[in-house]
């Protein structure tokens, strides 16, 4: 089920080459492309990860829009709120009602906001050098890929680890029924006996999104606390 | 920013030790903590962290001494201090999956240095610590000048209207309607010499028919009570009663005139419940009025709390009047019973004889008679004398109390050769059981009858209490046999690792051990304080214990005391039977640490004790 890092290294660095030649040359994403990639042969509290939440106009990556970028920094295990990032974003669109309900963003505030790309530049500046973490990361990963095509005309290859996957395993490695309302990350949040946070703001949100990355890696390592960052990575 | 980080600004916020910072650094604070998550059973702190100051958000933490034993447990909004200073030899371990925050060692210093409402938590000591809670509870209400605390002279409003005893009793009249006073001074040479109040003029004047062109002097009382500007509140109290005036003036140890104090002038000061009520008590024809009396002692008590009375205060009105009641009982029971056959004392003990009392207590008391008392011949006077005293208490509110020290248990009323022997058995064999009625014994304070008697006794008792170090060793074990607790987690008073309790018993786990520690110093002195703050005061000027150690013990008795004072007002308004319980839960972050704080006082006071009188135990 997971590659071995060399292969997963491989993979990636593969992907990043392809998408050097397919964008242009000197933007944001065709630096993050040529940087290092992270030690991925690391254990997970020896890497630098970065936690990211979006709030989006809807749930279709082609169709909607980004609407605010939350993200923290860990060092290890350790989460430095010093890094703590938030930004609205203007999706240049309607906000649907179906979705403002959720993240409490108006329109009104969303105009305010800051354009898409700068948005994605600070991601993809972040990014360099650190793993992506998100809770069901392939959200995340759909529009930024979408972002990047748009912009860019071509996507990203960053390694990516999902809260969601990893706690999905979890509960099958102990035969442990589970159903959508178990990988919640407020469920997920509780069973770590982790506090009840505001859910939809995507800094909060990111924030118990690393927190509960923490908790899911020191469950998963074994006594002496070995876990490698290539156990934990997303096959995307 | 901030803003966007509110889940930690408001946890933060709300934790007890953060409460003094101000807002903007409040606001700035959650940019300076790092998160971390640690699982159940990971040592803590986490090596690569750093020194600095830690913050559970959930989850908890044990601290354990070289020894394995506990000694803290952290939780929620419970701060860990990691530098330095901490104690190398502890042992702290992640005991619930815990999230974390840590605030490096440079940004805290920052704190302490910009913000000294917030330094004094962490780095004072625990006695200006345990000050400041005390000045903080007092703070809470308006100010402690309890009728105790207040003398005469912070009584009087006005400069005193006088005038001389050869004014007509008309002029007289005028001059009080003018100046709206109820009582005229009369001065003759700057000095006092009369009184002419409302009631002469109607007694003497009018009802008599005489003519209001007659001097003053005619009309006047001239034999005068007067009180002390010094003198306290209460005294004018005890002299308005007792002489059945309504105005008391006020005299200069020079013999000038201060003023004059009216019966009003203490109403509006006070309230004066407990000047009510003592004067009730002396004045009850019935132990039915003394009952009624008896009834309104938690009311007093939750007044005094209102008020801010603080501890010593608050305890002496209680006695006061719980003295007043037992001396009324004594007399309506000779009233009864006759003329004593022989002379005796009436002694209370407990709280009441530290006179250190509060309105939840049981009655102690014993009589000392005259070694002239014969079983068969006088033994039915004492007790029914007992009988009828005890049953007053009871039905004042003051239960018999279980372990039947009380007058009416024929052991505990003896003549003065049969309380000899007893204290010499039980200094000489000091099993746990003769210790424990040594040291309730050893309270006894006279109120009412031969005072000399009991006096005989301790002429004895103490040298030979202070000579026999098999006793004093009791004493001190007796000292030490109850462990304070560590302090509170979540709403749970942590006593060990086995046992947490969801009340705190401020009189088991705080009062008495003080109480027991006091008595013993004072009883290795020889010395004759009762009240555990004079007896740690005067045991510290013999040199029993250093002048720190008992300041820090006073100040945590203080704070138990007043601790349970308040409780017990809470427990008046709400109309509930008082006890000596705290509910943790209600308790603020603060109190919680103040008490932790009074609670290691004790703890670190019963090790010195081990230590010195070389008890063998596991903490």
């Amino acid at each position: 089920m997971y590659l071995p890092a060399f292969l997963h290294r491989w993979w990636l660095q593969w992907r990043r080459s392809r998408r050097r030649a397919g964008g242009d040359e000197d933007t944001v994403l065709a630096r993050l492309l040529e940087s290092p990639l992270p030690d991925l042969d690391a254990n997970w509290d020896e890497a630098e990860y970065l936690v990211l939440d979006f709030e989006t106009t809807g749930l279709d990556s082609r169709e909607d829009r980004l609407l605010s970028v939350g993200w923290v920094v860990m060092q290890g295990a350790s989460i430095p709120l010093q890094s703590a990032h938030h930004r609205i974003i203007n999706p240049a669109m309607g906000i649907p009602e179906s979705s403002a309900v959720i993240h409490c963003i108006t329109d009104d505030r969303a105009a305010e906001g800051i354009a898409e790309l700068r948005a994605l530049e600070s991601v993809l500046e972040a990014l360099e050098g650190r793993i992506l973490v998100a809770h069901n990361a392939r959200f995340e990963i759909a529009f930024m890929q979408a972002a990047c095509q748009r912009i860019y005309g071509t996507g990203l290859a960053v390694p990516v680890i999902d809260t969601l996957q990893l706690a999905r395993l979890g509960f099958e490695r102990r035969h442990l029924p589970h159903g959508p309302g178990e990988l919640r990350l407020d469920s997920l949040r509780l069973r770590y006996n982790l506090p009840r946070y505001h859910a939809h703001h995507a800094l909060i949100d990111a924030l118990g999104t690393a927190e509960l990355f923490s908790a899911l890696c020191q469950d998963r390592g074994g006594p002496d606390g070995r876990l490698p960052v290539s156990r934990l990575l997303s096959p995307l | 920013m901030a803003a966007e980080l509110w889940e930690v600004r408001d946890f933060i916020a709300g934790v007890p030790a953060m409460e003094s910072l101000p807002a903007e650094a409040l606001d700035g604070l959650p940019r300076s903590l790092s998160v971390r998550y640690l699982r159940r059973g990971r040592p803590f702190p986490p090596p690569d962290a750093g020194p600095g100051l830690w913050l559970v958000r959930s989850g908890a933490i044990a601290v354990r001494d070289a020894e394995g034993n506990l000694v803290d447990k952290l939780g929620e909004t419970d701060l860990f201090l990691d530098d330095e200073q901490a104690p190398p030899a502890e042992q702290v371990d992640v005991v619930e999956d815990s999230l974390l925050y840590h605030l490096p060692q440079p940004i805290f210093a920052q704190l302490i240095e910009q913000y000294p409402a917030f330094a004094w938590q962490f780095e004072r000591t625990r006695r200006e610590r345990l000050q400041h809670a005390l000045e903080r509870l007092a703070g809470q209400h308006g100010g402690s000048d309890a009728l105790m605390a207040t003398t005469v002279d912070a009584l009087l409003r006005r400069a005193p209207v006088t005038a001389p005893p050869d004014c007509s009793i008309r002029q007289a009249a005028e001059r009080m309607t003018d100046a709206q006073v109820s009582a005229l001074l009369i001065v003759e040479d700057d000095h006092l010499v009369g009184l002419m109040t409302d009631r002469d003029l109607r007694r003497r004047c009018v009802v008599s028919g005489r003519s209001v062109d007659e001097p003053v002097r005619e009309i006047m009382s001239d034999e005068l009570v007067t009180i002390a500007p010094e003198a306290l509140a209460f005294e004018a109290s005890l002299l308005f009663s007792r002489h059945n005036v309504h105005h008391l003036p006020v005299v200069g140890g020079a013999g000038e005139l201060v003023g004059i104090l009216s019966t009003s002038d203490l109403l509006r000061h006070q309230g004066t419940h407990a000047i009510h009520l003592v004067r009730d008590a002396l004045a009850a024809p019935d132990r039915e009025a003394i009952a009624r009396v008896g009834a309104r002692l938690p009311d007093l008590q939750a007044q005094l709390v209102a008020m801010g009375a603080e501890s010593e205060p608050l305890g002496e009105a209680m006695v006061t009047v719980t003295d007043a009641l037992t001396r009324r009982l004594l007399e309506l029971a000779q009233e009864e019973l006759g003329p004593a056959p022989v002379p005796w004392v009436w002694a209370a003990l407990g709280s009441q004889g530290r006179r250190e009392q509060t309105a939840h207590t049981d009655q102690d008391n014993a009589l000392i008679l005259d070694d002239r008392f014969e079983e068969g011949a006088h033994g039915e006077w004492f007790a029914g004398l007992a009988r009828y005293v005890a049953d007053g208490l009871a039905a004042a509110g003051l239960s018999y109390c279980p372990g039947e020290t009380m007058a009416v248990t024929p052991e505990w009323r003896q003549s003065l050769s049969g309380w000899r022997r007893l204290f010499r058995d039980w200094i000489e064999n000091p099993e746990p059981h003769s210790l424990m009625l040594a040291a309730n014994f050893l309270d006894m304070r006279p109120i009412a009858g031969e005072a000399s008697l009991l006096e005989a006794l301790w002429h004895d008792v103490r040298p030979q209490a202070a000579d026999n170090s098999l006793f004093l060793h009791g004493l001190a074990n007796n000292a030490v046999a109850v462990r304070m607790p560590l302090g509170f987690f979540r709403r749970l008073v942590v006593v060990d690792d086995d046992r947490h309790d969801d009340r705190l018993d401020l009189k088991r786990y705080g009062l008495m051990p003080i109480v027991d520690i006091a008595r013993l110093h004072a009883v290795r002195r020889g010395l004759a304080e009762l009240h555990t703050v004079s007896r740690l005061q005067a045991a510290a000027r013999a040199g029993a214990l250093s002048a720190e150690a008992a300041d820090e013990l006073v100040d945590a008795w203080r704070f138990f005391y007043v601790m349970r004072a308040r409780h017990q007002a809470r427990l008046v308004r709400r109309g509930e039977p008082l006890d000596n319980l705290l509910d943790p839960d209600a308790l603020s972050g603060l109190e919680r640490d103040h008490l932790r704080d009074a609670f290691r006082v004790v703890d670190a006071h019963q090790r010195w004790l081990r230590r010195h009188f070389d008890i063998s135990g596991t903490r």
